[in-house]
């Protein structure tokens, strides 16, 4: 077991090893000068010249290579030139919010759409079963941003039930920090209204975030599901007197899981990547928002940052769902 | 050759002869559509992408007011709510919002179909060298795209944008960057489990040439799963261009490129609503029409890896 | 003494999108406390759906029960509502079917199927007299050594998929018997196994009847199989019984054209025999079955009663009844 954990992560490093390649070429091979793009649009040309140098540009691409990947396995990964702090100190500080943003509308995905699509496969053909395919279907062809926008239009300023954008009103003192996660530090420090408040905050953006996942849950669950009562085991089971809750809820669920497992990995990745959606339209204050506006000021580092934490987080959440892959399939591990 | 034998290969040539030399594919033929058109949501499913295509082809022609695409200046009908001369309102610049979302559409479209097409190009190659070749180049080529996919698309995408630079082209070169990979995945395993067919092994057996093989039989069965992806993929890449219109980095104004238009829109929101709602209304029954008819095709193709 | 499941005169059709399918007509059957019955047939002569009808196991749309009645106990079945069978299966009526390997649950072990089954059917006796959890594994253990599984222990923390066939399906004797139940139904137990295991269960299963003084229905198409456990049998054809007679009797002196078809059929160990025997013809079609005797197509008495008028089981000797107007 020690043996394939330890395959798997030599194999992560590889993999983001890759990645860190990718980005090189990228910020390599575009057409312009990276000396000018770092030096900003009112540099002369004796400051182009200076970052040129101070930053090696000058020397040649494989040294460059070698000095890039050194730096990001220090967790270097460069200036912003609009704020001119360290990249992986934004990165560390925008982070949290992205997190607790994507763990809410992940949250929702799941405890939403596991619990529908077993309702659906039971109740075939009902009207639970023909609302949830309809949703399944249009959730994943829905864009974000778009759907952010209708939702703040009604929910917000017509209704106006939940605030327009950001993760706290503007004169809620937040916290005192113990995870940086909001909805967390509130909780664990007892106040209440601040609690409410957060949560009021992060519902529209994790709703707009979730739905794709939503939807796609609830299509596989449903379809697995479907598939797995007709096995002869639920058979088996029935006619040991089984209650019938019993062999939905524990023995078809834990067979119907399996695809859906692999659906969730592949959704929490594009998750991550909606962030940099849902983050603008709601000003939410996360890495997605900080590279959007670095990319439209022209600022590369973060956006490389940006990605290659987006790159990792992914890679992580494959590792977790592998390895809830061989807890819940006793046929995968090794003997 | 016997009278009868000749009877039979005469009656086998010209234009009633070539509807019983290919009997077997037009039955199947028939019975796709049949299955097909069976199915409300597939049907749904084309409607939704023919009109998309009319549109986009015809979209000069069907647009009210086709010099409002390009921006023209009419500054006293800007921001003007849905009425019968404007169905979807006006902008700011006073254009008419139904002509630019018409004509909007051919690009979009124009971008999806680049984007899948280019994927495909590159993705299909590679993966079946990988599962026919299989060995150094195998894992190579699987290595990469594993790279390529450990990424979100959109987060890849945004980062070669970046460092591009803003512009329609720059946004069909990385999605097209990133979406080649997914194919490679896809044929490469249709393509191994195609190699241990029997009549592949025949086939090598009696001393056909690789290229052979590859044309004639591997390729042909890629077809169906690999147009399924297609379409699915149209609807996808669609909304990742849009999506990257929204953020900045795509369409310059005054282009008509509906992610763009929703961008510039929500500074207009909430009181001039319309503006936001039609084009992302456009943008989601794109998608919706590409995802219903690649799930028909699915259905009616490959019925058993329902779904995914 | 009346019998412990009596079905009279049961009627049984699929709805399908071809048609209906008569696929059970008329069947009256009785098995007594602790008596051995053996079902034989060919495939899709209706043995399976039957044995399922008995369980309730048939979803309701396609399957349409006519007409007729199931009764166990004095009860009918058939009219049970979906919460009275939690009484019943398991814990009266089990079940042991074909193909062990699918029929348990790939991804739980074998103590968690077991103890679920046993929890289930502790949940039919009164509060105060159910088994703990504790008491549910040390159950599971005895009813492991029950079927003569060696080592329970460490058996209960085993997949399935770690077991052979044989012991896969003696762990389903386990689950179906752990409630006590009065009936057991065996659909084709052997089937799938190697000859050597299907001896061993077979054996087991003789010596469980035995010991617990359980009823039981064995369903198979193997007459081997059936005249090793079962001291009656009753011969199945397209939805009809056609022989109902002791074990002895259908051997040695079969009645009915199809049974004696069958023995005649069956390959024989002594010498040469000359070319094996077939029954001619194929089964019928059940969207439209022969009118009168369903087996008249392919049988040598056939006469034109045979084809109009449907034959019903009639009492020729003790015990032995059959189901043909020629019949002697």
């Amino acid at each position: 077991m020690i043996l394939y954990l330890g395959k798997r992560l030599l194999l992560l490093g590889f993999t983001l090893l890759g990645l860190m390649t990718i980005m090189f070429v990228i910020t390599n091979v575009a057409p312009g000068d990276p000396a000018k793009l770092m030096a900003g649009p009112n540099a002369t040309r004796d400051m182009v010249e200076t970052i040129r140098h101070e930053y090696g540009l000058d020397r040649p691409l494989v040294q460059q290579y070698f000095v890039y990947v050194g730096g990001l396995l220090r967790g270097d990964l460069g200036r912003s030139i609009v704020s001119t702090h360290p990249v992986s100190a934004e990165l560390l500080r925008y982070f949290p919010a992205t997190i607790e943003l994507v763990f809410v509308a992940m949250g929702l995905g799941i405890l939403v759409g596991v619990p529908f699509g077993m309702l659906s496969a039971t109740h075939k053909d009902g009207w639970i079963d023909h609302v949830v395919r309809i949703f399944s279907v249009s959730g994943v062809a829905l864009p974000a941003f778009w759907f952010g926008l209708l939702l703040q239009l009604f929910f917000a300023v017509r209704l106006e039930w939940l605030p327009v954008s950001g993760r706290l009103g503007i004169t809620t003192l937040p916290p005192e920090p113990i995870t940086q996660l909001l909805l967390l530090d509130s909780l664990l420090r007892g106040q209440w209204e601040t609690f409410g408040e957060a949560l009021r905050h992060v519902i529209l953006p994790a709703l707009v975030l979730s739905f794709p996942c939503l939807a796609s849950i609830l299509r596989v669950n449903r379809a697995e599901m479907l598939e797995v009562l007709q096995s002869d085991y639920i058979t088996g089971a029935r006619a040991n007197g089984i209650a019938p809750l019993r062999i939905v809820a524990v023995h078809a669920l834990k067979n119907a899981m399996l695809p859906t497992l692999s659906i969730i990995g592949l959704r929490f990745g594009w998750m991550l990547g909606s962030t940099v959606l849902v983050e603008t339209v709601f000003d939410w204050p996360g890495i997605g928002l900080y590279a959007v506006s670095s990319a439209l000021s022209s600022d590369f580092k973060p956006v490389m940052g940006v990605t290659l934490a987006i790159g990792l987080c992914f890679m992580l959440a494959n590792f977790v769902v592998d390895l809830a892959y061989s807890w819940l399939d006793p046929r995968l591990r090794q003997p | 050759m016997t009278a009868a034998l000749r009877e039979a290969r005469a009656s086998a040539d010209g234009p009633a002869g070539w509807r019983e030399r290919h009997a077997g594919a037009i039955r199947q033929w028939r019975l796709y559509v049949h299955l097909f058109s069976r199915s409300f949501s597939s049907m749904l499913g084309l409607l939704l992408v023919v009109l998309f295509l009319l549109l986009a082809l015809f979209g000069p022609w069907l647009a009210p007011h086709p010099e409002d695409a390009l921006g023209a200046v009419k500054l006293s009908q800007r921001l003007q709510p849905p009425s019968w001369g404007y169905p979807f309102g006006t902008d700011e610049m006073g254009n008419d919002i139904l002509s630019r979302v018409i004509i909007g559409t051919r690009t979009s479209l124009w971008i999806g179909l680049l984007v899948t097409g280019v994927g495909a190009g590159i993705g299909v190659p590679l993966g079946i060298v990988a599962g026919y070749v299989g060995g150094r180049w195998r894992e190579a080529i699987m290595r990469i795209t594993d790279v390529f996919l450990s990424v979100p698309a959109l987060a890849l995408a945004l980062a070669i944008v970046a460092s591009l630079g803003p512009g329609i082209d720059h946004c069909v070169l990385a999605l097209a960057v990133v979406w080649w990979p997914g194919y490679v995945r896809l044929i490469e395993s249709k393509t191994l489990s195609l190699r241990e067919e029997l009549y592949v092994e025949a086939a090598r057996a009696v001393g056909a040439r690789t290229r052979r093989i590859l044309f004639h039989h591997i390729l042909p069965n890629c077809v169906s799963p690999l147009i399924v992806k297609a379409s699915m993929d149209m609807g996808m890449a669609i909304l990742a261009a849009a999506s990257l219109g929204f953020i900045g980095l795509g369409a310059k104004p005054p282009h008509p490129e509906w992610g763009a238009m929703i961008s510039v829109a929500r500074t207009y929101m909430p009181d001039w609503w319309w503006y936001a709602l039609f084009p992302g209304l456009a943008i989601y029954l794109t998608v919706l029409g590409f995802n219903l008819f690649g799930d028909g095709l699915r259905d009616i193709l490959d019925p058993r890896s329902r779904g995914r | 003494m009346s019998a412990l499941l009596a079905i009279r005169d049961y009627r049984l059709d699929f709805a399908t999108f071809d048609g209906a399918y008569k696929v059970l007509d008329g069947i009256d059957l009785d098995v007594a406390e602790a008596e051995t019955l053996g079902i034989v047939g060919e495939t899709g002569c209706g043995k399976s759906v039957l044995a399922k009808s008995v369980m309730g196991l048939l979803p309701s749309p396609p399957a349409m029960p006519l007409s007729g009645c199931i009764e166990f106990e004095g009860r009918d079945l058939l009219r049970l509502k979906p919460r009275e069978w939690q009484a019943i299966r398991g814990v009266k009526i089990a079940m042991i079917f074909q193909d062990p390997m699918t029929f348990l649950n790939p991804v739980f072990s074998i103590g968690q199927q077991l103890g679920d089954a046993i929890a289930a059917q502790q949940r039919a006796k009164p509060a105060g007299e159910r088994l703990d959890k504790a008491g549910i594994r040390r159950h599971a253990e005895n009813m492991l050594a029950l079927v003569r599984l060696p080592d329970a222990e460490t058996l209960l923390d085993r997949y399935p998929h770690q077991l052979s066939g044989g012991m896969r399906q003696r762990v389903l004797i386990a689950m179906a018997l752990s409630g006590t139940p009065r009936l057991l139904i065996a659909d084709e137990p052997t089937t799938a196994l190697d000859v050597t295991i299907q001896a061993q269960v077979l054996a087991l299963i003789d010596d469980l009847v035995r010991r617990l003084k359980l009823a039981v229905i064995m369903i198979s198409h193997d007459l081997g199989a059936v005249a090793a456990i079962c001291r009656r049998i009753a011969v199945m054809y397209a939805g009809t019984i056609v022989e109902d007679a002791p074990a002895d009797a259908i051997l040695q002196r079969p009645r009915h054209p199809y049974t004696q078809g069958l023995l005649a059929a069956l390959p024989s160990m002594a010498g040469n025999q000359g070319a094996l025997q077939g029954i001619p013809g194929s089964i019928p079609n059940l969207l439209a079955p022969p009118a009168g005797c369903r087996f008249h197509p392919r049988c040598g008495l056939a006469s034109e009663r045979c084809r109009s008028e449907k034959p019903l089981l009639r009492e020729l000797a003790p015990m032995h009844r059959v189901a043909c107007h020629h019949a002697v």
